[in-house]
């Protein structure tokens, strides 16, 4: 589409639509593919209907300019993914995107997944909420999944997801060495699964239902999800996950002032005598969660998180917002109370489109008195 | 070779227009008329070199539009004759400027046939992916060839109708239009073995069924299995790109006013507000190179692309912002910013219908006056009360009947949806009509028969005073130096006749001003010239722009 239309869609198309850009078959992209991976160009093939089938295969690639990368290559029946999809949730294999749920057709998808990331620094604090700032540690991280996926999408309010397939993960030290490494840092038995990172067979669920007000502005958002990891060589890495994401919008008398609320809980439940391996665990910090602490600050098997932000149209295309985080990351299931948790707030500029937040800048400062500022695509929650 | 060629024609054709201009200039030099005003026919149809095709990026332009100001304030416009008319030109053609057109010529518009031949299976021979909407260019049974567009799927009708009726509107505004038709497609075609789509990155490629197939897939269908779409005709002539909305083309030398003073681009904004056509900037016109049956090659002018309309946003209804704010608009969006959101644009709180065939209109929060394009038009920042007053009068020429009459070529199916835009297109012609004449002296359409100077009141035409007087006093004026005499013959009439006096002068002029009841701004002067040659004429007519 190109610049051309740069502000002339926004009403219609949207600013996601500039993010990428389109090339015979091939889509040029530039986004994150981690929350510390810089930025990422990015490169998708793309055929649909091939050979005249209903199959259709896509093959994207993306290399940052810290050295992150991640591959990925689909067969089968799906829907050209939406180009905001290029870098987000459709490229990484996460079962559903919230984001782009109302683009979806009303109708099936089954395809074979095959990817590879490889994240050369990786940020590692510790775990549980008492992790210490100063205990900053880096890994690298990769990892390789072949799955199957299937789903379908009933109604443009409710669709269901599943992916099955071989995981297999490695934890090495970082590239760079400008940080300790984190298996010299923490030992396996305070952070499970540094020295050890075995092969799983993993299944992942999502059902999400939506009310809208209107299509291209949510009320209201359910998300939920159930995964299951077993290693397959070994017992010591067997867990369930059971996660719940709920998010609404209410618009305070008009469309141009709204308060976004979101809340997220997750609970990994390790088989008897099993563990979570740290690198599998959910993290609390960054560009979208408690905004005013860093990547991957907070890391446990179990979080709980709230989010309220104000949010308010100074113009076409352009979102002011001042927001409340607060939440925490805690290793033993009985922690599920509101004791103990982290606050952050702040204020956010925002280019949007009808449908979704393009990219971002968020200030936040924690209750620790840090104040961070974050560039980000696409919206906090 | 030939670059050597097209320059020396350049130079030589250069020469010969200096060389008439000097020639006119002498022979008619040092008066306010020369021999052939009001003229009604501007030359601008003097045969000239191909124009380079030129493309416009709509988003510099507009940056240009938004972060510039045309030089110079508020100056009258430049392309009138000594009437204050806009003569026929490449640009202009004078239709329900000059008289009221009959409901068929209405509703015929700038057809000039019956659309494409549905005979026959159609030949799609290209497709685009630029712009808001996809579309093909196809070949009908006859060999004609013809743009297809399309409604957006979950909005039938409302795309295509208000493109059927924007264009009937704006010919009737008197602009050069394509020739527009509705037609209802059974979707069977034929591909040209050289068909090839033009990706919106500039990238052509052979054109498969599965993309026709695609893009049929996402348009409407009606109950009968057809395609409600427009056919526009392939305009005459050769494409060379959009015009701008200020400077002049340089490679156009019959293009000699700056466009922003040009009246009919000025008073286009006052059109536009009508039809809320804010999509009314310079991606939507178009020049073409065109040869005339007399062998002149020149640049014609045209306007094209009235997809978004009326209450149509192409693949959308219009958002509430359109109409009422630019794209980019610092004022409102640091209002809101400071106040957190607290001051919140009037507009957002608008309640009022959205059919789906026409997509989102109203008529209830428009303000002629504070009407505003997606981004600002340097023409229509120049316009006048002068400019202004010209453009209501032909809006104020539609009557009921002719606005239904023009609706009804959009066949909306939904009676509900198809009164209701006739009704808000008549409030709106309303509101602009009760605004732009309480503005500024209305009265127009000055003659002279027998011993009298007959003339029209157009706001008393509009219900908006009932009784006026009308106070005149005749100047004898010397058309070579300017000098006005007053002579002892004035007075004031209840009537729009005023007496003309008998005398020889051979130019008189007659200034009136009109007092109406609760209308002040009536009372600023009128200069109307008459011309004593062989019969009495009107030359001239002179308005003062209110402050």
């Amino acid at each position: 589409m190109g610049i051309i239309n740069l502000v002339t869609t926004i009403e219609t198309e949207g600013f996601d639509q500039q993010v990428t850009g389109q090339f015979g078959d091939f889509r040029a992209g530039f986004g994150k593919i981690s929350p510390v991976s810089s930025f990422t160009p990015a490169l998708r093939y793309e055929q649909p209907r091939l050979g005249r089938t209903e199959l259709s295969l896509q093959a994207s690639g993306a290399y940052s300019v810290t050295g992150y990368q991640a591959y990925n290559f689909k067969l089968g029946i799906f829907d050209e993914p939406a180009p905001a999809d290029f870098l987000g949730a459709g490229f990484l294999g996460a079962p559903f995107d919230f984001d782009q749920r109302s683009q979806r057709p009303t109708e099936g998808f089954n395809y074979a997944d095959l990817g590879f990331r490889g994240f050369p620094d990786e940020i590692l604090y510790g775990l549980g909420s008492d992790a210490d700032e100063s205990s900053r540690s880096e890994y690298k991280y990769e990892e390789s999944a072949f799955d199957v996926v299937g789903g379908y999408q009933f109604a443009r309010w409710v669709g269901v997801q599943a992916r099955a397939g071989l995981l297999t993960t490695n934890v090495s030290h970082d590239s760079d060495g400008n940080r300790p490494n984190a298996a010299d840092r923490f030992d396996d038995t305070g952070v499970p699964g540094i020295e050890h990172q075995p092969e799983f067979f993993h299944f992942d669920s999502g059902l999400y239902l939506g009310w809208e007000a209107d299509p291209n502005d949510p009320a209201a958002l359910l998300g939920v999800r159930f995964a299951r990891f077993d290693e397959l060589d070994g017992s010591r890495f067997q867990f369930s996950r059971f996660s719940l994401d709920a998010r609404g919008v209410l618009p305070l008398g008009s469309r141009q002032r709204t308060i976004a609320v979101r809340y997220y809980v997750s609970r990994d439940n390790a088989d008897n005598g099993s563990e979570v391996p740290f690198y599998l665990m959910k993290s609390l910090g960054g560009q979208d969660t408690l905004r005013g602490y860093r990547d991957y600050r907070f890391r446990a098997e179990n979080l709980l998180y709230l989010s309220t932000e104000y949010r308010w149209e100074a113009a076409t295309g352009i979102e002011l917002a001042m927001f409340y985080d607060t939440g925490k990351a805690f290793r033993e299931g009985s922690g599920f109370s509101f004791n103990g948790m982290k606050h952050t707030y702040g204020a956010g500029l925002r280019a949007k489109s009808l449908r979704r937040v393009s990219f971002r800048f968020d200030i936040g400062r924690s209750g620790d008195g840090n104040t961070l500022v974050f560039f980000a695509f696409g919206p906090s929650f | 070779m030939g670059a050597l060629v097209k320059t020396l024609l350049r130079v030589a054709f250069t020469i010969a227009v200096v060389f008439g201009a000097l020639h006119i200039a002498f022979a008619f030099q040092g008066g306010k008329f020369r021999w052939d005003d009001p003229i009604r026919r501007d030359p601008d149809n003097l045969s000239i070199p191909q124009p380079t095709d030129r493309p416009l990026s709509k988003a510099i332009d507009l940056l240009q539009k938004t972060f510039t100001k045309p030089a110079g304030g508020r100056i009258q416009s430049d392309n009138v004759n000594t009437l204050g008319e806009v003569p026929d030109s490449s640009w202009f053609t004078n239709r329900m400027s000059r008289s009221v057109m009959t409901i068929d010529e209405l509703v015929r518009g700038p057809d000039q046939g019956d659309g494409p031949d549905m005979s026959g299976t159609w030949t799609i021979t290209g497709a685009k992916t630029e712009g808001i909407t996809p579309g093909f260019t196809i070949r009908d049974a006859s060999g004609d060839i013809y743009f297809i567009k399309f409604d957006p799927l979950n909005w039938p009708q409302m795309a295509t109708s208000a493109e059927i009726i924007g264009t009937k509107f704006f010919h009737a505004f008197d602009y050069d239009v394509p020739e527009n038709y509705l037609v209802y497609w059974r979707p069977e075609f034929e591909i040209d073995s050289e068909a090839e789509v033009l990706w919106d990155t500039g990238q052509v490629e052979a054109l498969s069924e599965g993309y026709v197939r695609d893009v049929l897939k996402s348009v409407p269908r009606r109950a009968d299995g057809t395609i409600q779409l427009v056919a526009s005709k392939l305009l005459s002539g050769r494409p060379i790109g959009p015009f701008d909305f200020q400077g002049t083309r340089s490679d156009d030398p019959n293009d000699i006013f700056l466009h922003q003073d040009r009246r009919e681009l000025r008073g286009l904004r006052v059109f536009a507000a009508s039809l809320n056509h804010n999509d009314s900037d310079s991606v939507n016109t178009l020049d073409m190179y065109y040869s005339d049956p007399d062998g002149s090659n020149y640049v014609r002018h045209h306007l094209i692309d009235f997809g978004t309309a009326l209450g149509s946003g192409a693949v959308q209804p219009h958002a509430r912002r359109v109409g009422n704010e630019y794209y980019i608009e610092f004022k409102p969006a640091l209002k809101a910013a400071l106040t957190l959101g607290i001051w919140d644009r009037p507009w957002r709180h608008l309640d009022y219908p959205v059919y789906t065939s026409i997509g989102r209109f109203e008529s209830s929060y428009f303000q002629p006056d504070e009407w505003k394009p997606d981004y600002p038009n340097p023409a229509f920042d120049k316009m006048t009360f002068q400019d202004a007053l010209w453009a209501t009068r032909t809006v104020m020429r539609f009557s009921d009947e002719a606005i239904r009459a023009i609706v009804a070529t959009g066949e909306i199916e939904d009676p509900e949806a198809e009164a209701y835009l006739s009704q808000t297109l008549m409030e709106r012609r309303d509101k602009i009509v009760d605004f732009y004449l309480a503005e500024i002296n209305p009265i127009d359409g000055f003659t002279v028969d027998g011993g009298g100077l007959d003339f029209v009141n157009l706001g008393v035409d509009a219900g908006m005073a009932s009784e006026c007087r009308y106070d005149y006093s005749w100047n004898e004026y010397d058309n070579e130096s300017g000098a006005v005499m007053p002579t002892d013959e004035k007075g004031t009439v209840s009537t729009t006749t005023i007496p003309v006096p008998s005398g020889q002068a051979p130019f008189a002029m007659v200034r009136i001003q009109s007092n109406c009841e609760g209308r002040p701004k009536w009372s600023s002067p009128i200069d109307v010239y008459l011309r004593n040659g062989d019969s009495l004429s009107v030359v001239g007519v002179e308005r003062a722009d209110p402050d």
